[in-house]
C-alpha cells in the first residue's frame, strides 16, 4: 500500500507544532518564519507538509494563534489546500517577505528565521524592518523537532526504504553492456516512481578503480565494470528518504572484490550491531574505520579518501564523524555507509537507512549485504 | 487575460558533462561583457549562481551549479581574465574544470549543507590576494545572492554596480548555436507531451504513466525532464503528478519541459481520456486561434503588452504566459519593449476549466512567431 502524504494522521501536526513550539520557548521565540526556496523543501514541508511549487514558500507559525501558509504560484492554491493541514493558505511574491514578516512581528518582537542563510539582502532588510534586531536564526528549533519522527514518518521512511530496494533491483535488471549511466538512472528512477516515490536523489559510477560516485554520465557500461549506486528514493522532500549504497559487477567479481566488499559488509554490520538509544554518533563511525583501517587501509579512512560514514537527511542534519558527541535516541533515523575507496578495487559503495528504535536497530533495506554479481548478456 | 509567470518547476537533476556549447561561444559571450565593462567604465564583475538562479554565470563560464547543488561566483576581469570559484568540496576539482573552458581559473572554496554565503569572503579573498581591491566593480546577480555574502562584497569591493539589467537585455537574443539547442529542447518537449498524452488512459496511474515517459525521454537524450498536468473537475491548476488513477471522460492539461545541454524548452497541450466533450473542443479551439493570431502579431519590432490587450480570442477565465526562455525556464523580460528578432519566448495558453493547454516555445522573427517543435493542438485518446 503506497502511503499518500496527503492522508495524514490526525495529531499529526499538533505533535509538530507542539515540538516547535517547545524548541520556540527554549529560545526564547515569539513566533517562527519558516522559509524555504525549490531547493530547500524540506522546511516549510516539515511545517505545513506542503511541496513548495515555484519559487519558495514560508509559513509563520506563533506560539499559540494558528499558523499560516504564504505560497507564490497563484495556480497552486488549490493543491496547497489539499495536501497542507494549515487551513489559512495566503499569497505572496515568492522573492519579498516583507507581507509574512510583518505578520509575524503582530506575533511578537522576536522572530526565529529558518534559512536566514540564504536570504537576499532585501529580505533580509525587510525582517530588519519589522523586527529590527530581535532576528534569531530559527534552525536549530526546527532540526531538534524533526530529528526524532513520529510513527507516520516512520511509517514513511519503511516505504521509502522498499523503493529503494525496487531501485537497486531495477538496476540489477537493467544491466547490460552498453547502456549508458544516465539510462541506468532512468531505469531505476522510473521503476521507484512506479512504486510511489516522489523523487530520488541518484549518485552513481561505472567503470574500473572508480574514485567517487557522481550524477549520471554519458558514459556507456562495458563488461567487468562495477557499477556503484547511492539510491535515494523520496516523499515529499529529502527529509522523508532512504539511501540505500550497493555495488554491482557486470561479470564475475574477482576474489579480491568479493574479498574487499566483504570488508564494508563486516563494517556495516558491526556498525548496525552497536546502535542503540545512549550511543555516541562519533562511535559508529569509529567502529567503521577500526575494521576498515586494521586491514593496513587507515590512511584510506580519512580525507580526502573518506569523510563521513553516515548522516540523515533534510532537518536535523547530523553526520556521522569520529568527533559527533550526540547520543543517538530512539526515533533518530540515518544512513550508514562504509562505503570506501580500496587501492586494489577502487571505490566501493556499501551502506542502508536504520531506524534507531528502544533497543537497538530497524533496518529499512531488506538486500542481502554483498558485491552483486549481474551475468553478462550482450543485447 | 493577463501575463503571468510560468509556474517554476523543480530543476535539473541530471546534467550531463560530456556535452557543451563549443569554448568560443563562451569565449565570445565574456567578450561582450568585457565591452560592456569597457563601456561602463567598470574594472570587473562579479557574476552570482546557485541551484535556483544559475543560468548568468553558466552563461559565461558552461559551468551548472546545480551539479553541486550548491553556490558559486564568476569573477572577470575588463582584460578578460576569469575565475570561477565554487562552494564544491576540493575533491571536486577535476569534475569541475570539466564544465568549464581551460582558460577559466577554477578554485573551489568547500561547501556548507545549511548555506555557502561564505562564496562572498573566498571571492573577497580572491581578489584581496591578487591585488584586485580598489577598482570599480560590477555584478550580475548579486540580488539572488545571500545577504551575508554581499555584506563581505560591500566591504572588500565598495558600492557595486548592478550590470543584471543591461545584462538581461544583452542575454535575450539568442545565437545560432544557442537556437540549435534550443530547437533540440524543443522537439523534446514535444514528444514528452505527446508520448504523455498516449500515456494517459481510464484506470492509469498517473505518477506512473509520467514515470515512463519520463524514461523515454531521458533516453531520447534530454539531462532533464518535468511534467506537470492538470485532471479531473477541480483540474484548475498544473502539478506534479500523483498517486492517483484517470477518471473515465477526464480532461487532462500537460506540460512538459525538457533541459537539453543546459538550454530548456517547453510544449503543452490537452488530451481526453475517452471523448472530448463540446467545451473542451470549442476551448481548444479558442486557444488555437488565438495561437495562430499571436505567432502572427508577434513579430521583431511589436510590443507584446500593447497586443496582448488587444486579443480577443481567448476564453473568458483563462490563463496566459510569455516569458524568455533558455538558459532559465523564465529569463527576466520587459514585456513593453519592442520584441527583438532571435529571442525566444515560452507561450502557455490554459483554460483550466474546459480542460483545454496549448503550450510552446517560439522564436521571434522578423515575419511572426516561428514554433521551435511545431504545432499540436489536441488529440482524442
Amino acid at each position: 500500500m503506497v502511503i499518500n502524504m496527503k492522508n495524514y494522521p490526525a495529531g499529526e501536526a499538533e505533535n509538530r507544532f507542539a515540538a516547535i513550539r517547545r524548541g520556540m520557548e527554549e529560545d526564547g521565540l515569539d513566533v517562527m518564519l519558516v522559509y524555504g526556496t525549490q531547493w530547500k523543501l524540506e522546511n516549510v514541508h516539515y511545517v505545513a507538509n506542503y511541496r513548495t511549487l515555484g519559487v519558495s514558500a514560508c509559513v509563520v507559525l506563533p506560539l499559540e494563534q494558528d499558523p499560516v501558509l504564504f505560497i507564490c504560484e497563484p495556480g497552486d492554491i488549490v493543491r496547497a489546500h489539499d495536501t497542507s493541514w494549515i487551513k489559512d493558505i495566503r499569497l505572496y511574491d515568492g522573492r519579498d517577505i516583507s507581507g509574512p514578516a510583518n505578520l509575524a512581528r503582530n506575533y511578537g518582537g522576536t522572530v526565529g528565521v529558518v534559512s536566514l542563510g540564504i536570504m537576499t539582502t532585501e529580505q533580509r532588510r525587510a525582517l530588519g524592518k519589522a523586527f529590527g534586531d530581535g532576528v534569531r536564526d530559527g534552525l536549530r528549533v526546527l532540526d531538534q523537532a524533526a530529528i526524532i519522527k513520529t510513527d507516520w514518518e516512520k511509517e514513511i521512511l519503511r516505504e521509502c526504504g522498499k523503493l529503494a530496494d525496487i531501485g537497486f533491483l531495477a538496476q540489477i535488471a537493467s544491466i547490460r553492456p552498453g547502456l549508458r549511466e544516465f539510462e541506468l538512472a532512468a531505469d531505476m528512477n522510473e521503476a521507484m516512481i512506479r512504486a510511489g516515490a516522489d523523487d530520488n536523489f541518484q549518485m552513481l559510477a561505472a567503470g574500473r578503480d572508480l574514485s567517487c560516485m557522481h550524477v549520471p554520465r554519458e558514459s556507456a557500461i562495458q563488461p567487468g565494470d562495477l557499477i556503484l549506486a547511492e539510491i535515494t528514493p523520496m516523499k515529499g522532500c529529502i527529509t522523508y528518504a532512504a539511501q540505500l549504497c550497493r555495488t554491482a559487477k557486470l561479470g564475475e567479481a574477482t576474489p579480491v572484490e568479493r574479498e574487499k566488499y566483504a570488508l564494508l559488509v563486516t563494517a556495516l554490520k558491526q556498525a548496525l550491531a552497536i546502535i542503540k538509544p545512549g550511543v555516541r554518533a562519533g562511535d559508529i563511525a569509529k567502529i567503521q574505520n577500526r575494521i576498515i583501517g586494521a586491514q593496513d587501509y587507515e590512511q584510506y579512512c580519512r580525507p580526502p579518501y573518506m569523510r563521513s560514514r553516515g548522516h540523515n537527511f533534510g532537518l536535523g542534519q547530523f553526520e556521522l564523524t569520529e568527533d559527533n558527541d550526540m547520543k543517538l535516541r530512539p526515533g533518530m533515523c540515518m544512513v550508514v555507509h562504509p562505503n570506501q575507496y580500496l587501492p586494489e578495487t577502487g571505490y566501493l559503495a556499501c551502506g542502508e537507512m536504520v531506524l534507531v528504535t528502544e533497543t537497538g536497530v530497524e533496518r529499512l533495506s531488506r538486500l542481502t549485504m554483498k558485491l552483486y554479481e549481474v551475468e553478462e548478456v550482450t543485447v | 487575460m493577463s501575463i503571468q509567470a510560468i509556474p517554476a518547476l523543480v530543476r535539473g537533476r541530471h546534467v550531463r558533462d560530456d556535452f557543451q556549447l563549443p569554448a568560443s561561444e563562451f569565449a565570445a559571450r565574456r567578450k561582450k561583457l568585457c565591452a560592456l565593462l569597457e563601456e561602463q567604465e567598470l574594472d570587473g564583475c562579479l557574476i552570482y549562481a546557485d541551484s535556483l538562479c544559475n543560468g548568468y554565470l553558466q552563461y559565461f563560464s558552461g559551468y551548472n551549479a546545480v551539479i553541486t547543488w550548491s553556490n558559486a561566483m564568476l569573477l572577470v576581469l575588463r582584460n578578460g581574465r576569469t575565475a570561477l570559484l565554487a562552494a564544491v568540496p576540493g575533491r571536486d576539482q577535476q569534475r569541475v574544470e570539466t564544465f568549464v573552458p581551460p582558460e577559466i581559473e577554477v578554485n573551489l572554496v568547500g561547501i556548507s549543507l545549511v548555506a555557502n554565503d561564505h562564496i562572498g569572503r573566498a571571492a573577497a579573498d580572491y581578489a584581496d590576494k591578487r591585488g584586485l581591491t580598489g577598482r570599480q566593480w560590477g555584478g550580475i546577480n548579486l540580488g539572488w545572492c545571500p545577504f551575508r555574502a554581499v555584506d563581505d562584497l560591500r566591504a572588500q569591493f565598495g558600492e557595486i554596480t548592478d550590470l543584471t539589467d543591461i545584462f538581461n537585455d544583452i542575454r535575450l537574443v539568442k545565437t545560432p548555436a544557442e537556437l540549435s539547442v534550443i530547437g533540440q529542447a524543443a522537439a523534446l518537449a514535444k514528444q514528452g507531451a505527446i508520448e504523455a498524452a498516449r500515456a494517459c488512459a481510464e484506470g492509469q496511474n498517473e505518477a506512473a504513466a509520467m514515470a515512463g515517459v519520463n524514461r523515454r525521454i531521458y533516453y531520447a537524450g534530454a539531462e532533464d525532464v518535468q511534467i506537470l498536468i492538470g485532471t479531473g473537475a477541480r483540474s484548475g491548476y498544473l502539478r506534479p503528478p500523483e498517486q492517483r488513477p484517470f477518471a473515465p471522460g477526464e480532461a487532462v492539461r500537460i506540460l512538459v519541459e525538457v533541459q537539453y545541454l543546459r538550454y530548456k524548452a517547453i510544449y503543452g497541450l490537452s488530451a481526453c481520456i475517452d471523448s472530448l466533450s463540446e467545451a473542451q473542443a470549442k476551448a481548444n479551439e479558442r486557444l488555437a486561434a488565438a495561437y495562430c493570431g499571436f505567432k502572427q502579431g508577434w513579430r521583431a519590432g511589436a510590443v507584446i503588452d500593447a497586443l496582448w490587450r488587444e486579443t480577443q480570442g481567448l476564453p473568458d477565465h483563462s490563463f496566459s504566459a510569455a516569458q524568455s526562455i533558455g538558459m532559465d525556464l523564465a529569463e527576466p523580460y520587459d514585456h513593453s519593449t519592442p520584441l527583438k528578432e532571435g529571442t525566444v519566448l515560452s507561450l502557455i495558453l490554459d483554460h483550466p476549466d474546459a480542460g483545454a493547454l496549448l503550450a510552446d516555445t517560439l522564436l521571434v522573427t522578423a515575419g511572426g512567431l516561428q514554433a521551435m517543435s511545431g504545432p499540436v493542438h489536441s488529440m482524442e485518446l
